[in-house]
């Protein structure tokens, strides 16, 4: 029997509630998995589950359940009104004034639903070989993981708001290695798209078997400043980082390293990132945000001056301003919280080759580690990573690099982006980030 | 009371199998959360979480098929073992029975007093006592945040071997950050507790410990210098510094990556990997602590297994999966983040055992050094070795003694590498809990190990030597 969710809602308030949410995630997964040859774990997944908030004396409490039965939901609308006992009241808090719509956009592709798993598990067949085509140096496909989703999320609360999206992705990550004399370097790519059919799976096993050869017989060099290129997919890595100190929250809260910095130079002029939550590539694109607040596309570091933080309701109202449509969540599990869409590095008009000609000399950085386990403080804005990558002189490749550090600021990063390329990226990580190659005029590199 | 009745488990199991198939399993969870951010004076983000869920899989020489229900009723896991028998479909439908067999329970999980005990107000009360604590530490404490989350999950796994198990694990997390200003600078400390127990740890100081800790570390990076660059020998406390082994050598010994030819690990057993003083060991069955289970998620037995043994390279750690086609016996490592994921060679609680070295002898006998007090986290190559590691509070060593404070220094190195150049163990130890990510799936691990010193890691900093 169908839940009467309005009903659920009108309960709330005569129990208590000033306002009530509820948040109605429906979600379809198909997930493959293996490694060389052997492409044979296959899983499907029917996730639901609602998260309800509810505001009562200015204080929030939230509760989420996967439990989408009649008693279920209710027991979950019980525990959000008692768990709201505990807050402490904030003046700021409370639904969004404004909604969205559903109408217009749609961001679905049938076939993610419609295409049986086994017809995706043949499109996944021969990627070890074709690795191993690539070069003899090359090994194998030592691990793939393809995810796709469906997701219908309808929001239903007691300021009459009742609207539903859907949307659909699918992504894919391989590791691919190469194996010399027992020398082992590996190489990973992800891609993401609205179609399953839009995902180029050879491509991608070319992209991180290309990766992994170039990183052979990497050694470090010794400790310099150099001018520093972040191929497309480090620099989605970087977005991300700068993603959680874009938020209106950590910096309200004063742990950000854009504390006071809205209107304020924080880039160089060849740096705009912008958030499109109409990115016909992206995979967070949306016609409204997890509050139900219409989502547009808006600049947020334009030519290097910050011109906007993410918002949601709460956020925006101790903020006096306008509402941005940020307030996203991962899931049904989460409170929505200042979060972009689709997070795009905008690009220029450089191939990555010309941009290693405009430096002369410098670092091309293939891969980053330590980046989300404490690696670039968005508190901070320290930053010191492990990368490896290709050493380059004259815009040409010299030597394999691995085991060196780049240190310095975010800050610093972000004023010396000299240019950026024109060979765009997107993957779908924590979020969606969109990014092509930038060249950083120099950074400090610690070797031996 | 069970998740699911063993009746109508064994039922899921004989449909699953009714076409043909080598092994089926269902895995139920039933997982309770309450999580309470503290930030700025106040509890603003109380949450509740309530999940349920199963997933049934049937397995065919190298193919795993499975179907994921947030429903546990008999129609919905009728449905999905329907659904994987008819996917595999070996031959026609045929009857297939299955007698499940209840193992012994072994709960590692500790808890004295459930969290079901106190209400939401008296722990949120907790979170103001670390606030308090952290602030007064000084007026350079600007900021301050604590975050609390209690988890009791309880799982149960049956297979057509026959083996029918629960497992309950109870963890209580608390983190406190804060948050110190001066001079234009703004600097983090970073404090946590996490393990297998229940609310009686909460009743002595551990709350404002963590607040003081927290504030401390803060401060100090506040003043402290930045960290020189390049090689340097390194004395790592013990504890949570045990993430150096986690990253520099676990990742690697998990055995799809070493099964897959992506781990600088493979092919080594009996080799020497690390030097001769380093026994290192991944240990689920330690009452109370972070990682720990009385059965993984597979319903194997966790064990503790000897990975490094005086420095010769023993064991991997093994899922279901991967025990078979190693044809060695399982290891109790397979595990998933929850009912939506497939299980994973995974690491419980790592960690280097004590050796014989008294800790303070360590740094007087360093000359000139970097002292890592406590770090954030790591990531590894795994095909490569190379790992990366961030300090978040460390001193100069200079002359055998501690010296002035640093920040911002990235350890960087190889596996094999740094483990054979450990010189000098303590005889101390200590654990600390981390959230372990790995092909999307994040589990609880914990990382353990004496004071131990490496005489070579490069570091990452922006200042001069010394």
């Amino acid at each position: 029997m169908m839940i009467q969710y309005e009903k659920i809602v009108s309960d709330g308030l005569r129990q208590g509630a000033d306002e009530v949410e509820l948040y109605i995630h429906k979600e379809k997964t198909t997930r493959i998995s293996g490694s060389k040859s052997t492409i044979g774990a296959v899983s499907t997944a029917d996730v639901n589950g609602v998260g309800i908030r509810v505001f009562r004396d200015n204080r929030l409490g939230f509760a989420q359940t996967s439990v989408l039965t009649e008693d279920g939901v209710r027991k979950a609308l019980a525990e959000a009104l008692d768990v709201a006992l505990a807050g402490d009241p904030d003046e700021f808090n409370g639904l969004p004034d404004m909604a969205g719509s559903s109408s217009g956009w749609e961001y679905y592709d049938d076939q993610v639903v419609t295409m049986e798993p086994q017809a995706k598990l043949k499109l996944l067949a021969g990627l070890h070989d074709h690795a191993r085509a690539v070069d003899s140096r090359v090994s194998g496909l030592t691990e793939l993981l393809y995810k796709d989703q469906a997701i219908e999320v309808r929001i239903v609360n007691s300021k009459g708001v009742d609207i539903t999206k859907r949307s659909t992705a699918a992504q894919a990550f391989v590791e691919v290695c190469t194996d010399v004399g027992g020398d082992l370097q590996s190489g990973y790519g992800l891609r993401c798209a609205r179609k399953v059919t839009d995902l180029d799976f050879p491509g991608l096993v070319e992209y991180a078997a290309g990766k992994s050869l170039k990183l052979l017989g990497g050694k470090p060099i010794s400790s310099r400043e150099a001018a520093v290129i972040f191929e497309p997919l480090t620099a989605c890595e970087l977005l991300g980082v700068l993603s959680f100190a874009l938020g209106a929250d950590a910096v309200q809260q004063g742990r950000s390293m854009f504390v006071n910095k809205v209107g304020e130079q924080v880039g160089s002029d060849q740096l705009t990132i912008t958030d499109d939550p109409e990115y016909e590539a992206g995979e967070r694109s949306q016609p409204f945000d997890g509050e139900g607040v219409a989502s547009v596309r808006r600049e947020i570091i334009s030519a290097g001056r910050l011109t906007s933080l993410f918002h949601d309701a709460s956020t925006a109202r101790k903020a006096g301003c306008a509402l941005t449509g940020h307030g996203n969540r991962g899931n049904y599990r989460s409170l929505p919280l200042p979060m972009p869409s689709n997070l795009r590095i905008m690009p220029g008009q450089y191939a990555q080759e010309e941009l290693m000609r405009m430096a002369g000399n410098g670092l091309l950085v293939l891969q980053v580690f330590g980046l989300t386990t404490g690696g670039a403080d968005q508190v901070s804005g320290h930053l010191s990573v492990g990368v490896s990558g290709v050493w380059f002189e004259h815009g040409e490749p010299v030597q394999s690099v691995r085991e060196v550090t780049v240190s310095g600021s975010l800050f610093d990063l972000l004023n010396r982006v000299q240019a950026t390329g024109n060979d765009v990226l997107d993957i779908m990580h924590q979020g969606c980030w969109s990014a092509p190659s930038v060249l950083i005029e120099r950074l400090m590199i610690s070797g031996k | 009371m069970a998740i699911i009745d063993r009746d109508l488990l064994a039922k899921v199991l004989a449909v699953a199998l009714s076409r043909g198939g080598d092994y089926a399993e269902v895995f139920a969870e039933h997982s309770l959360t309450r999580v309470f951010d503290y930030e700025q004076g106040a509890l603003k983000r109380p949450m509740a979480g309530n999940t349920v869920g199963a997933a049934v899989t049937l397995r065919a020489g190298e193919r795993a098929i499975t179907a994921i229900t947030h429903e546990l009723d008999e129609g919905a896991l009728i449905r999905a073992a329907e659904t994987i028998a008819e996917t595999i479909g070996l031959c026609p439908a045929g009857s297939h029975k299955v007698e499940l067999h209840y193992q012994d329970k072994r709960t590692m999980t500790a808890v004295d007093i459930p969290f079901t005990e106190w209400n939401a107000q008296a722990k949120a009360g907790l979170l103001v006592k670390a606030n308090d604590a952290a602030r007064a530490e000084g007026n350079e404490i600007a900021q301050v945040r604590v975050l609390y989350r209690e988890q009791s999950r309880r799982i149960q796994i049956a297979n057509s071997v026959g083996v029918v198990v629960d497992d309950d694990r109870d963890y209580l997390h608390m983190v406190a950050q804060a948050f110190a200003v001066g001079g234009g600078e703004l600097q983090v400390g970073v404090a946590q507790y996490g393990k297998q127990r229940g609310l009686e740890v909460l009743s002595g100081d551990m709350p404002e410990e963590l607040g003081r800790r927290a504030a401390c570390q803060a401060i100090t990076n506040l003043h402290a210098q930045p960290a020189p660059m390049g090689p340097m020998m390194i004395v790592l406390s013990g504890g949570w510094s045990g993430v150096l082994f986690h990253e520099a050598c676990g990742h690697g010994l998990e055995a799809d990556s070493v099964l897959s030819d992506s781990s600088v690990y493979r092919g080594r057993i009996g080799e020497k990997v690390a030097n001769e003083l380093v026994t290192a060991v991944d240990d689920a069955t330690i009452a109370g602590e972070w990682g720990s289970y009385g059965y993984d998620d597979e319903g194997s037995m966790g064990q503790r297994t000897i990975l490094i043994e005086d420095g010769v390279l023993r064991g991997y750690m093994h899922s279901r999966a991967t025990a078979e086609q190693s044809g060695v016996t399982a290891t109790g490592n397979g595990r998933r983040e929850s009912y939506e994921y497939m299980p994973i060679p995974r690491m419980s609680n790592t960690f280097i055992m004590p050796g014989e070295d008294d800790p303070a002898d360590i740094v007087a006998r360093t000359d000139y050094g970097l002292f890592v007090k406590d770090m954030r986290g790591g990531q590894v190559n795994s095909a490569s070795g190379d790992f990366v590691f961030v300090v978040s509070e460390g001193n100069i060593i200079r002359g055998g003694k501690l010296a002035e404070p640093v920040r911002g220094a990235t350890l960087i190195g190889n596996g094999p590498e740094a483990l054979q150049r450990v010189d000098m163990i303590g005889s101390d130890f200590g654990f600390g809990p981390g959230m372990c990510g790995k092909m999307e799936q994040s589990v609880q691990a914990a990382c353990g190990q004496p004071t131990l010193r490496v005489t070579e890691l490069t570091v990452g900093g922006t200042g001069q030597g010394r």
